[in-house]
């Protein structure tokens, strides 16, 4: 198997045979990124395809500073944020009052089936999916969030809070669908 | 990240998606190659743009170069190849015989002309008449095999001419109609003509030259190589290179012979080798440098020898007239002709740039070299007098360094991956005189191609 240094190399190089190794070796990881950020498996696609273009023609700015699939994972965020952007513009999204946080709760999502989880996540409103991987999956902070959406840090807890809560209802849901169908959560 | 911020709800997401692994549909990899494709396309149409312009840039270059060298050439060749003790008898000889008629008999075709244009009124009387009453009569002899000839060769018809021949030229060209009675060639037919359909198709195109993508520039930095040349020179960038240096005119000391002098042919040659190290200094520009040894021969005539203290006769040419060691006694002969032979060590720095930096390579190279003068060694071609040789110093007519301007050409291949062959035709102009006499100054021109292996360094 080919090294992860050959690959880039031959990736600049811009050897096809390379560029399908590498799209090979992290498609699978980047859908599932993708699809956090998308209303739909279509549209997480199209960040998908759009996101590797970026990988191949900028694959020569790559340093080595971080993992190759660290950079790759940031590329496909952005692709997708800037996807959402224009919807984010159309809805503006506004604070809301009186967030309640409360102590936190244990929450085990261990059973679930991935593209359960996947489907809850898109059900959610644009605004509040975003805040929510950004915040939740991808560790950055409120400050950071509204830097990146333009929105402000009250904004972003606001949208999170409101995320959150959407999430209990749906997970709850498809709890007692499995409970119900006898499948998914062990 | 402010950790604090995070808890159970979060990591459990983050557990949940943090190796979860989902398979995009083909189409999304269709998609990218295609978008791919696209790029590589407009890339391909930009590098046959570049390589459109480099093809005109070649093709100007080469004519340039073919017309400068059939320039070169044909002033070589026109009037002046040898013949030399003729024409220079006729020269050192003009007003002191009385019984020399060279004057009223030239042996070149401008001569002739010169001599036409003083009755040219007469030549048109008398061209007018005689085809006039010949009107019926298609041109033979000369004026046909003439225009029959193509025109390298009309020159030494010229020459073969007689002054007749001459005269129904200038007629014929002062009546182009003639043209048309000039006997066209006969060409009989045999057989039968046949149809024959050609089919031209399209040259299909290579889906990997499509698909394939080079690299942007080899990343050769360093590398040294060897190489030899071979090629032509002219003494002096005057194309009427062929001259006679006369040492001594007859006052009447001697006898037998009016001038002392010598003749040097127009053309002579020249090899080298060496070796040269090359260095990258930016994308698109280097330098290189090395040393070589340079041999440049070429023929004289001379009536002449120097007698040395031994009493052994030695050949020699006027340019050592104002040599010190020149000796006062000198030998009178009958013209012999003289190979003489000049080395040197040159030390050529060059810049260069590159047109093109793949495989096959190709760039321009400039510069300057010092040329240290090593010998000059004029041999008898008879074998009856003793060669005569001149090293470099205070006695010596030529100068110990003088320096060259260089420019050419280099089209290399690489044949491994350290390895690369080139072909590198060039053109070399001493830019002082080699001799150290003002009178006679020598400045070598000097076209050659060269063949160089070159190792390149990791």
């Amino acid at each position: 198997m080919q090294t992860e240094k050959d690959l880039i190399e031959d990736c600049i190089k811009e050897n096809r045979a390379a560029q399908k190794a590498l799209y090979d070796r992290y498609c699978r990881k980047m859908m599932v990124v993708c699809q956090r950020y998308a209303k739909s498996t279509q549209e997480a696609e199209d960040v998908l395809q759009e996101g590797f273009i970026k990988v191949f023609a900028n694959i020569k700015s790559f340093r080595g500073d971080a993992r190759l699939e660290t950079w790759i994972t940031r590329i496909m965020i952005n692709t997708a944020l800037n996807a959402q952007r224009q919807k984010l513009y159309l809805i503006p999204m506004v604070d809301v009052d009186g967030i309640d946080i409360r102590e936190d709760e244990k929450v085990s999502l261990a059973g679930f089936h991935l593209n359960d989880l996947i489907a809850i996540v898109q059900s959610l409103p644009d605004g509040c999916r975003l805040v929510f991987n950004l915040f939740a999956i991808e560790g950055y902070s409120h400050k950071e969030i509204g830097e990146m959406l333009t929105i402000s840090e009250g904004t972003s807890k606001s949208q999170y809070s409101r995320a959150k809560s959407l999430l209990k209802v749906k997970i709850s849901q498809q709890e007692k669908s499995y409970e119900k169908f006898g499948e998914g959560k062990v | 990240m402010k950790n604090s911020e995070k808890g159970k709800f979060e990591d459990a997401w983050q557990k949940a998606f943090s190796n979860a692994e989902n398979a995009p549909s083909e189409d999304v990899w269709a998609g990218v190659e295609q978008s791919l494709n696209k790029v590589e396309t407009i890339a391909m149409k930009r590098k046959v743009v570049f390589y459109q312009r480099l093809a005109a840039a070649s093709i100007l270059f080469a004519l340039l170069l073919g017309g400068l060298s059939t320039y070169y050439i044909s002033n070589l060749t026109t009037g002046q190849e040898m013949n030399l003790t003729q024409e220079n008898s006729t020269r050192l000889s003009d007003g002191n015989d009385p019984n020399n008629n060279v004057a009223s008999v030239p042996s070149s075709a401008e001569g002739y002309q010169k001599n036409l244009s003083e009755d040219d009124s007469k030549i048109e009387s008398e061209g007018g008449s005689l085809w006039k009453e010949n009107a019926s009569d298609k041109p033979t002899g000369f004026i046909a095999s003439f225009f029959n000839q193509p025109d390298d060769r009309r020159a030494i018809i010229k020459d073969s001419a007689t002054r007749q021949d001459y005269k129904m030229l200038r007629v014929a060209r002062n009546y182009p109609s003639l043209l048309s009675m000039i006997p066209e060639p006969s060409v009989e037919l045999k057989g039968r003509m046949n149809e024959v359909t050609i089919v031209r198709k399209l040259p299909a195109m290579p889906s990997s030259f499509m698909n394939s993508k080079s690299k942007k520039h080899t990343g050769e930095n360093l590398w040294a190589s060897l190489g030899a040349s071979t090629g032509n020179y002219s003494p002096s960038s005057d194309f009427n290179s062929s001259a006679t240096s006369v040492y001594y005119q007859n006052s009447g000391t001697l006898t037998g012979a009016q001038s002392v002098y010598s003749t040097t042919a127009s053309k002579g040659s020249v090899f080298s080798v060496g070796m040269n190290l090359g260095k990258r200094i930016s994308k698109k520009w280097l330098v290189q440098g090395g040393v070589s040894y340079l041999n440049q021969a070429i023929g004289y005539t001379s009536n002449f020898a120097v007698v040395d203290a031994n009493n052994t006769a030695l050949a020699s040419v006027a340019e050592y007239a104002d040599a010190k060691s020149f000796s006062s006694v000198i030998a009178l002969s009958a013209p012999y002709q003289i190979n003489s032979v000049n080395e040197f060590i040159s030390v050529p720095v060059q810049a260069g740039y590159l047109l093109i930096d793949r495989k096959l390579g190709l760039q321009l190279n400039s510069g300057v070299s010092s040329d240290i003068f090593m010998q000059n060694t004029l041999t008898d071609k008879s074998g009856q007098l003793a060669s005569n040789s001149s090293g470099a110093g205070d006695a010596s007519p030529y100068r110990t360094i003088s320096w060259s301007g260089l420019m050419g050409t280099e089209l290399s291949y690489k044949i491994a991956t350290q390895y690369r062959i080139s072909i590198a035709p060039g053109l070399r102009y001493s830019l002082n005189s080699v001799l150290k006499s003002q009178a006679a100054p020598v400045n070598p021109l000097v076209w050659d191609v060269g063949f160089r292996f070159r190792y390149i360094f990791k």
